[in-house]
């Protein structure tokens, strides 16, 4: 199967988007108070792409994935699911859908009707943390890949079968195994077949939650490469929500930093990695525990893009710098708690460069560089 | 004499075909203030192992030989009292999930001053004074404040500092910690570590760190014995072996490892780790292993505790 992926469009266009949930309940009527999860966030996947999300607890990347898969209502803002022209021909539901709900050829998922969700759940997956969670404990493998093509009646029986067990063959699992139960499988084998279940409908965007989170390394670089094996033959587009911050230097293209419901910083990942904008940033990548992954003898002088690469020497590195251009920050204190987000810039009260205009002012996402980079950071004006 | 001399400790449990040593034979030691760091994925036995040091086994595993030594006392067939002095005194543990080891009904500085009682004998007064010291110690803010909070009104960083304070409070000679940072948010993570760092180095205090965290232990250990099927497959110090890592196991662990400076694909281990009721005869990782050959049907030799850096492979010889 081939698909237009030149298309710059992206397939996923989130504009404003807020989400936010009742703190504090009444006993009739509206909530006295809310609670912020995610602020005005703006972010594009493009086709066959993967945008990594990152951030600690709190940053609102769950609440992003859930208002994106339905769970939550949008508060506030636009997100738009752009399936690309074929996809609109093969599919009169969504073509129906995007004519009633849409602009553009897009869906916008944040003012979708219950009703509307049926046709978008074949464009848009999700793979999460926990497989053992995500399968039903008594349902063979096989039945469990099978089903959404039952649900969306793409095929019954036994084609539904012989397509699962196509599947399975697709992440790397022997299809003998459709006959097992969840509990039967290891951890990474567990994961694979979710991975199966999500590609069943042929999605154009997965939301990858910490998919690989729960594995052990040496599984969890198996289904690394599987992501990126599918992403190159099927031209699957990832959003890929994570705290793991090495994960994300390997699969993601563009990765957006989090920081209490709002990104502080966008952008290629190569740039974002080598030379942070903001200071948060920054201090995520100094506070990664510094092991043979980043054994790298000129660690420290990797400040320019092309530098990344260079000078890997035996472990000289250790507790070297990751290629940040400033010596590693250390923060004290911990994320603050979304009911109480601190004035100005949610960051303030941590970040080692604050000037005393971040306590009163937000500062808006300023342009770095080339590339749609942005860094939310009144240090970052004028850096473009 | 080390602190810690563990001499061939074998735990077991029931298959379908019979018992299986998920810990074989292993052996380890750390001297005193010295740390080192137990590394390996899943049902690797890191974690039994540090279960075992205390006699704090689950039901299903046995503890059927060897022997574990803390400073020269033999704590295998000790009687429950008289490993209390050792448990949460002069041997501390943190584990990973800070509020399952927290007490929800408690204040948390009753649960300090708990210990502090019971293994330092110390008064009232005395033991809320030293609670809010420890508190200071291990980087809680407004320690007088806190320690009438209950657990689940802090933060997960807030609750492991203060199993920390806990552990502390007995005056510990040795602390196990198994994976106690692992639930924790990156940059809360490194604020812990760099605590222990400081706390190490004061009480001169020594470390058994269980991880399956390479950069963790790099951070937290000085030597660092990686674990495959219940053994030891190399011993070393922790830059040394992460850096040229000698058994192919460890090769394959550290070649999985996503590196963060750097955009290079992670590589897998083919295979997985086997249930223990499939652990292959001779060198336990032979099925996986790219280097096999018709020697591995036999063991190794073990890695001996004493070695500067060692591996269990058949390899080691041809070095």
């Amino acid at each position: 199967m081939t698909r237009a992926l030149a298309s710059t469009d992206p397939c996923l266009d989130l504009r404003g988007i807020a989400v936010r949930y009742p703190a504090e309940r009444r006993l009739f009527g509206a909530p006295r108070r809310f609670l912020q999860a995610v602020r005005g966030v703006d972010l594009a996947v493009a086709p066959g792409q993967t945008l990594a999300l990152v951030g600690e607890s709190g940053c609102g990347k769950s609440s992003l994935a859930r208002m994106l898969l339905g769970l939550v209502p949008a508060a506030a803002g636009a997100a738009w699911l752009r399936p690309g022209p074929e996809r609109l021909a093969a599919d009169p539901g969504l073509a129906a859908l995007v004519r009633a709900h849409g602009a553009g050829g897009a869906v916008d998922l944040a003012g979708l009707p219950q009703s509307g969700w049926k046709p978008v759940r074949r464009l848009l997956g999700l793979v999460s943390q926990d497989p053992l969670a995500a399968l039903d404990p008594r349902q063979r493998i096989g039945r469990a890949v099978a089903e959404p093509l039952e649900i969306h009646g793409i095929a019954r029986g036994a084609a539904a079968a012989r397509r699962a067990a196509e599947l399975l063959e697709l992440v790397g699992l022997p299809a003998a195994l459709a006959g097992r139960l969840s509990r039967q499988l290891s951890g990474g084998q567990r994961q694979r077949v979710c991975i199966a279940r999500a590609l069943a409908l042929d999605p154009q965007l997965l939301i990858l939650d910490e998919a690989v989170s729960a594995l052990d390394v040496s599984a969890q670089a198996q289904v690394l490469e599987l992501f990126q094996r599918l992403q190159a033959e099927r031209g699957i587009a990832y959003l890929f929500i994570t705290h793991d911050l090495a994960v994300v230097r390997q699969i993601a293209h563009r990765t957006a930093v989090l920081y209490l419901g709002r990104v502080v910083e966008e952008g290629p990942t190569e740039a974002l990695f080598t030379a942070p904008a903001h200071p948060y940033t920054q201090a995520l990548l100094d506070a990664v525990p510094r092991g043979a992954g980043t054994a790298s003898g000129a660690g420290a002088g990797a400040g320019a893009g092309a530098g990344a690469g260079a000078g890997v020497g035996a472990g000289a590195g250790l507790g070297a710098g990751v290629g940040t251009t400033a010596a590693p920050v250390a923060l004290g204190g911990e994320p603050p708690s979304p009911e109480r987000p601190p004035s100005g810039c949610a960051f303030h009260p941590r970040c080692p460069r604050v000037l005393e205009r971040c306590a009163s002012e937000d500062p808006p996402a300023f342009a770095v560089g080339a590339k749609g980079r942005r860094a939310a950071c009144f240090l970052a004006e004028g850096l473009s | 004499m080390p602190l810690l001399e563990v001499r061939e400790l074998t735990l077991e449990v029931d298959t379908p075909s019979g018992p299986v040593a998920v810990v074989d034979r292993l052996s380890l030691q750390i001297e005193r203030a010295a740390g080192l760091g137990l590394l390996g994925e899943s049902g690797c036995g890191k974690s039994l192992t540090a279960l075992a040091l205390l006699q704090l086994l689950p039901a299903a595993v046995r503890l059927t030989g060897g022997s574990i030594r803390f400073d020269g006392q033999e704590l295998v067939g000790m009687g429950e009292r008289g490993l209390r002095a050792f448990r949460g005194g002069r041997i501390g543990m943190v584990f990973q999930e800070p509020g399952a080891s927290l007490n929800p009904v408690l204040r948390v500085g009753g649960q300090v001053e708990e210990i502090l009682a019971l293994h330092q004998g110390l008064g009232r007064a005395a033991r809320g004074r030293a609670c809010e010291q420890l508190f200071a110690e291990v980087g809680l803010p407004d320690p007088a404040r806190l320690a009438r909070r209950y657990p689940h009104e802090l933060s997960g960083g807030q609750q492991q500092r203060v199993a920390l304070a806990i552990a502390l409070a007995g005056e510990p000679e040795l602390l196990i910690a198994d994976e106690p940072t692992t639930a924790l948010d990156v940059t809360v993570q490194a604020q812990v570590l760099a605590r222990l760092r400081v706390l190490r180095r004061e009480r001169g205090l020594a470390l058994l760190w269980i991880s399956h965290d390479l950069g963790v232990v790099a951070e937290t250990c000085e030597r660092v014995a990686v674990m495959y099927a219940g053994r030891i497959a190399e011993l070393g110090p922790v830059r040394e072996l992460f850096a040229a890592p000698r058994h192919p196991y460890a090769r394959g662990l550290v070649a999985a490892v996503p590196r963060l400076d750097r955009r290079e694909a992670p590589r897998g281990i083919p295979g997985r780790v086997p249930m223990p009721a499939d652990f292959p005869g001779g060198c336990r990782f032979r099925d996986r292993c790219g280097d096999a050959h018709a020697a591995c049907a036999e063991e190794p030799a073990r890695v001996a505790p004493t070695a500067a850096h060692a591996a269990a492979c058949w390899l080691e010889s041809a070095r």
